[in-house]
């Protein structure tokens, strides 16, 4: 051995040891980012909501605060989901569309593309499994998590790969599953069996999952692992704006997804995402849907997410703005309509003394 | 030993006994090596070759400063420090996370809140939050001052604000000039429903709740007083501006009263307040539920004309499946 080789030999060894370190350098800046991230929102989430709405303002009583979409959409699901809507009679229009199938009608009278549906049945008992091909999905017409989807196929006689979970199962099995999340309203259905889009048979298309602001998609995530039956499968997103500029460690929760693909057709989820929730009279929605190999289908509408995204600070702040803005549409549009006034009784108003007492209506 | 061209003692730690590791000194060159019963021979070989390198490298060139070489050592040595600085924060970051978990989970009654929960909570109602709320929404009008319902226009009117507690049959008489010295009553009404009746004397204040108890000192801005008289028609007070509160498109409004020679005196409607109590955990929270409740009472009005149906092209949106 000479200089020559062995030269190159030790310097070699250094550059790898540079590169090595200097990866493992930035793993750990991006776990820094995502730890500093996380730190943040749940510092936020130590915070009353007077804490977050006044912050350190001089004089809090005269602080006007600042939009959180936080706070704001967990004032909405508490009103569904504690009965506060229900107490004072409120039957918001859009839980209408909790059921699957109103909300796939609803879609298709925009002329949005549902998923075709292969047979509906009144209990999990009356399933037509015979009826059905080798590919298909059966859910329950309400439910939400998953925890009523079967996208089956299969693979013997009587048995079928579950391909949520990737486990085998029967009629029998799904059907027992079926009855333990029965609710008085439910409906079963199959479906067709999509497809992600440029992917094979049996692959099941990740989520586009976009929150909508009345009528302004705002912040989209392509999700998947988001499923209540497969625990073991870990919940992954990536986050987009409607321009399509990806967002990082702003949901930092939530584990962040690299094997996801962006939407092939950003333009039509978003315009389609405008189109659908400008129909629906409410601040904010959440509509779903899945990009196939015949393009984008509709999925579902949830009015309360079960996860409402913790964000970090200032994009908390700019969903929160797009919330305000949303409301202040919906409500110039309900005033434009008359359905949004100061109303006047119909006692005397032309005694001006202020005496008279008269009956309100 | 002769033909050794190096020779150094190393120390090779063989052992896993429980008393202490068991050291060997081994001896060895690049042409002569001890096998050493022990599990170390790998690096031993390894090492006798490295030395067999650089005595070879000796024996032909002399060594020529290697700039490359030293730079990049300096990098490692640089990104390892870095590494190292980072190790540190992120340890630092975990411990924060952890216990601002534990905090999280103490509120909830467990031990710590995974990440996973976080998203799930619903929240607690807060007064201040809600009415905020709103106000910057109506705020976004194009004259904020009259807000997205045209409310702010009507009140900022007192011949209109008059006209408008007459026809829902309030008998006092609307007036925005109190005599001096003369006590402010705020009604805080929750479209229908009275949460918070404050009464304001020069910069004294005293807080009742909607069944006329002295709540004490509830406000940290402001001054309490319990010498503040209370004044005899408080109730009716609360039964009016609840009556108009509830035909004003708004989750929470103030309705100001003073006392006039003949009886109470309408002052104004406030439906876009500057000033908005902060007031201690418990009553924020008292208050933002009723401003919940409200919040959905409010929306009752365009919600039974069906201005809030989903809508279909065509119409809205029949929800029937069967049709």
């Amino acid at each position: 051995m000479n200089a020559d080789r062995s030269r190159p030999s030790t310097l070699e060894r250094a550059r790898a040891k540079l590169d090595r370190t200097r990866r493992a350098t930035q793993r750990r800046r991006d776990q820094i980012e995502t730890l500093r991230a996380q730190v943040t929102i749940l510092t936020e989430e130590t915070k009353s909501p007077i804490e977050r709405t006044v912050g350190d303002a001089p004089d809090p009583e005269l602080a006007l605060g600042v939009p959180s979409y936080s706070l704001a959409a967990r004032m909405h699901r508490r009103h569904n989901t504690r009965g506060v809507n229900d107490r004072e009679g409120l039957d918001e229009p859009i839980l209408q569309l909790y059921s699957k199938l109103t909300a796939q009608r609803f879609a298709a009278q925009h002329g949005v593309r549902v998923p075709q549906v292969l047979g509906r049945w009144p209990d999990p008992d009356t399933v037509d499994w015979d009826s059905l091909p080798d590919r298909f999905v059966i859910k329950s017409s309400v439910g939400g998590g998953g925890v009523n989807v079967f996208p089956l196929v299969r693979d013997s006689a009587d048995g079928y790969t579950d391909m949520l979970t990737g486990e085998r199962t029967t009629r029998e099995e799904v059907t027992g599953k079926l009855w333990a999340k029965h609710q008085s309203r439910s409906q079963y259905f199959a479906e067709e069996f999509l497809t992600a889009q440029g992917a094979g048979p049996g692959s099941i298309p990740s989520d586009i999952k976009v929150f909508c602001f009345y009528g302004e998609p705002v912040y989209l995530e392509v999700r998947t692992g988001d499923w209540s039956r497969a625990k073991e499968v870990t919940s992954q997103a990536r986050t987009f704006l409607a321009d399509g500029t990806e967002l990082f460690n702003v949901r930092a929760l939530i584990d962040a997804g690299d094997q996801l693909r962006k939407p092939a057709d950003l333009d039509e989820v978003i315009n389609v995402s405008a189109k659908l929730s400008k129909a629906i009279r409410r601040p904010l929605a959440r509509l779903d849907f899945y990009e196939t190999d015949d393009g984008l289908i509709f999925g579902e509408v949830t009015q309360n997410p079960g996860h409402l995204p913790a964000l970090v600070p200032e994009w908390d702040r700019r969903l929160g703005e797009a919330y305000e803005r949303a409301y202040a549409r919906l409500l110039l549009d309900l005033s434009a309509e008359g359905a949004l006034r100061v109303e006047f009784g119909d006692a005397d108003p032309r005694n001006t003394d202020g005496e008279q007492a008269v009956t309100s209506r | 030993m002769e033909g050794a061209r190096w020779l150094a003692p190393l120390l090779i730690m063989s052992g896993t006994g429980q008393l202490g590791a068991l050291y060997h000194v081994a001896f060895f060159d690049t042409d002569v090596r001890w096998e050493l019963p022990t599990r170390s021979n790998r690096f031993l070989r390894w090492l006798s070759k490295d030395r067999q390198q650089s005595a070879d490298s000796r024996s032909t060139v002399p060594p020529m400063p290697d700039n490359e070489l030293i730079e990049t050592k300096q990098q490692v040595t640089d990104a390892r420090e870095e590494l190292s600085a980072l190790d540190a924060e992120r340890s630092e970051l975990l411990a924060e996370r952890r216990r601002l978990q534990q905090v999280l989970g103490e509120r909830a009654g467990r031990r710590t809140m995974p990440r996973s929960r976080v998203e799930k909570t619903t929240g607690v109602p807060s007064f201040v939050a809600g009415a905020r709320l709103f106000q910057r929404i109506h705020r976004r009008a194009e004259d904020p001052l009259a807000g997205l319902d045209g409310a702010g226009t009507i009140f900022s009117d007192p011949e209109r604000t008059a006209q408008f507690a007459r026809s829902h049959g309030v008998p006092s008489r609307v007036s925005s000039a109190p005599a001096p010295g003369s006590p402010t009553i705020v009604v805080h009404a929750f479209h229908g429903t009275v949460g918070l009746v404050e009464i304001r004397q020069d910069d004294l204040v005293r807080h009742l709740d909607n069944m006329q108890q002295d709540l004490g000192d509830i406000r940290a801005a402001s001054n309490h007083s319990q010498e503040i008289p209370l004044i005899a028609a408080v109730a009716e007070l609360c039964k009016w501006s609840a009556t108009l509160s509830q035909h004003i498109p708004r989750p929470y409004v103030q309705v100001l009263w003073h006392e006039g020679v003949e009886g109470p005196v309408l002052s104004r409607i406030d439906v876009d307040p500057d000033r908005i109590p902060v007031l201690v955990p418990e009553w924020d929270l008292r208050l933002g539920q009723l401003f919940d409740s409200a919040h959905a009472r409010m929306l009752l009005q365009p919600y039974r004309a069906g201005a809030l149906d989903n809508r279909v092209p065509g119409g809205t949106f029949i929800p029937e499946e069967s049709s």
